[in-house]
C-alpha cells in the first residue's frame, strides 16, 4: 500500500479551513441573477461569482489590521459573516431598454423570496435596489444590493451584523448633529 | 357548552389577530397620505423611491445613543419614511404638476397645516404637517417640484420632531427642509 504524502496530509484541511464558503453561489443567488438576466434583452457573461464565508472574511480582517491605517474598516469586517458577489459583463451590443418597470419584475421576485426594498432607482441606463430581509428578526442582517450601469451588472449578498457595521461607519464619519447649528 | 368556549376562543383570536394587522399597518397611522397612483410616472427617464418601514427604523435608531446623538436619533419614533422622486422631463412635467396640486387639494381644508409654501415661475415647494392632541407632529409630507430638476413627493410618518429635521436640512442642504424647525417657517 502506497503511503500519503505527509504535506499534503497537512496542507488539504488548512486550506479546507481558510477556503470554507469560497466556491460557489448558493441557489438563491443564482435564481436572482437569472431573474435579473432574463428581464435583460442583451447577453452576460460571468466576470466573477464567489462567496467568501467568516473564515476567509475572518483572516481578511487580520490582513487589514496589519495594513491598514483606519481600525474602523477592520471592526466592520469582523461584523460580515458571509458575502456572495456576482459581476457580470454584457457582450453584445444591443441597448437594453431600461426603466422602472425592469425593477419591478426583479421586486416580485425578491418579494416572493422574503426581501423588501428599502432603494429602488431607474435612472436613465441605470438600475439600483437594495434590499433587506422581510422577516422583523432578521432585518439589518442580510442585505441585497443590485447594481446595473456601464455595461455591467453587480450583485451582492452580504450577511451578518449590518446594524453593528453602519454604527462603526457612522462613528467614523461622525455623522452627529451639532447642536450649534 | 364546550363548544361555545371554542367559539369565544376563536372569536377572541380572530378579533386579536385582526387588532394586531390593523396596528402593523402604516397605511392606517393619521400621517399617512397616499400619494395615489404613480404608475404612469414610472416611464420617466428618472425614478427613485424609498421606502423605510418601522422595523428597519427602529433599528437603525437604536445605532445611536444618549452619548453620541448623531444623525440616526431622528428616527426614533418614526414608523415610515417614504420618498418618490421623479426626474422631470417635457413629458412628464404636466402631470407631475398635476399631481402636487392633487396633494395640495386633499391636505387642504383638512387637520394637515401648510407650514413652508415657496411657489415662483420654476420651483414650487410645500411642506403640511399634522399634529395630534397633544400638538406633538405625527405626520409631515414634502412636496418639490424644480422645473429641469427633479420632483419629489416624501412622507413622514411618526413622532417627528422638526428641530433635528430643520437641524438635518441646514447641514446637509435640504432644500424645503432649512427652514422647518419653525425660526423662518410660515407660508412664504
Amino acid at each position: 500500500m502506497k503511503r500519503k504524502n505527509p504535506t499534503i496530509i497537512f496542507i488539504a484541511p488548512i486550506l479546507l479551513l481558510f477556503l470554507t464558503g469560497c466556491i460557489g453561489v448558493n441557489r438563491q443567488f443564482s435564481e436572482v441573477k437569472e431573474k435579473i438576466l432574463g428581464e435583460l434583452d442583451s447577453d452576460y457573461k460571468t466576470q466573477f461569482q464567489f462567496s467568501v464565508g467568516p473564515t476567509l472574511i475572518h483572516v481578511s480582517s487580520w490582513l487589514v489590521d496589519l495594513s491598514a491605517d483606519e481600525e474602523y474598516v477592520d471592526d466592520m469586517m469582523r461584523e460580515i459573516s458571509s458575502v456572495q458577489i456576482g459581476i457580470y459583463e454584457k457582450v453584445s451590443e444591443y441597448k437594453d431598454n431600461l426603466n422602472f418597470n425592469t425593477l419591478r419584475s426583479v421586486d416580485e421576485h425578491m418579494r416572493d423570496n422574503g426581501w423588501k426594498y428599502i432603494v429602488r432607482s431607474a435612472d436613465h441606463d441605470e438600475l439600483t435596489a437594495v434590499y433587506l430581509s422581510n422577516d422583523p428578526d432578521e432585518v439589518l442582517k442580510k442585505m441585497y444590493v443590485i447594481s446595473l450601469e456601464d455595461e455591467k451588472l453587480v450583485i451582492v449578498e452580504v450577511n451578518g451584523n449590518l446594524q453593528k457595521v453602519i454604527s462603526y461607519a457612522l462613528k467614523e464619519k461622525s455623522f452627529k448633529i451639532n447642536s450649534n447649528l | 357548552m364546550k363548544n361555545i368556549k371554542y367559539m369565544i376562543a376563536a372569536v377572541v383570536i380572530i378579533f386579536a389577530a385582526q387588532l394586531h394587522s390593523q396596528s402593523g399597518d402604516v397605511t392606517k397611522e393619521p400621517g399617512y397620505v397616499d400619494f395615489g397612483d404613480f404608475t404612469s410616472l414610472e416611464k420617466s427617464t428618472g425614478v427613485t423611491e424609498v421606502e423605510l418601514g418601522e422595523d428597519v427604523l427602529s433599528v437603525l435608531a437604536s445605532i445611536s445613543s444618549d452619548e453620541d446623538p448623531n444623525i440616526m436619533s431622528i428616527l426614533n419614533g418614526l414608523k415610515l419614511v417614504k420618498a418618490n422622486v421623479y426626474e422631470i422631463d417635457d413629458k412628464n412635467k404636466e402631470l407631475l404638476k398635476k399631481k402636487i396640486n392633487d396633494v395640495d387639494t386633499k391636505l387642504s381644508g383638512t387637520d394637515w397645516k401648510r407650514i413652508v409654501r415657496t411657489k415662483s415661475e420654476k420651483e414650487n415647494a410645500n411642506v403640511y404637517i399634522k399634529l395630534n392632541n397633544n400638538k406633538k407632529i405625527i405626520g409631515l409630507v414634502v412636496t418639490s417640484f424644480e422645473d429641469g430638476d427633479e420632483a419629489a413627493f416624501v412622507n413622514i410618518v411618526g413622532t417627528i420632531d422638526l428641530a433635528t429635521i430643520g437641524k438635518l436640512g441646514k447641514k446637509f442642504n435640504i432644500p424645503s427642509l432649512n427652514d422647518i424647525d419653525g425660526k423662518n417657517s410660515g407660508e412664504k
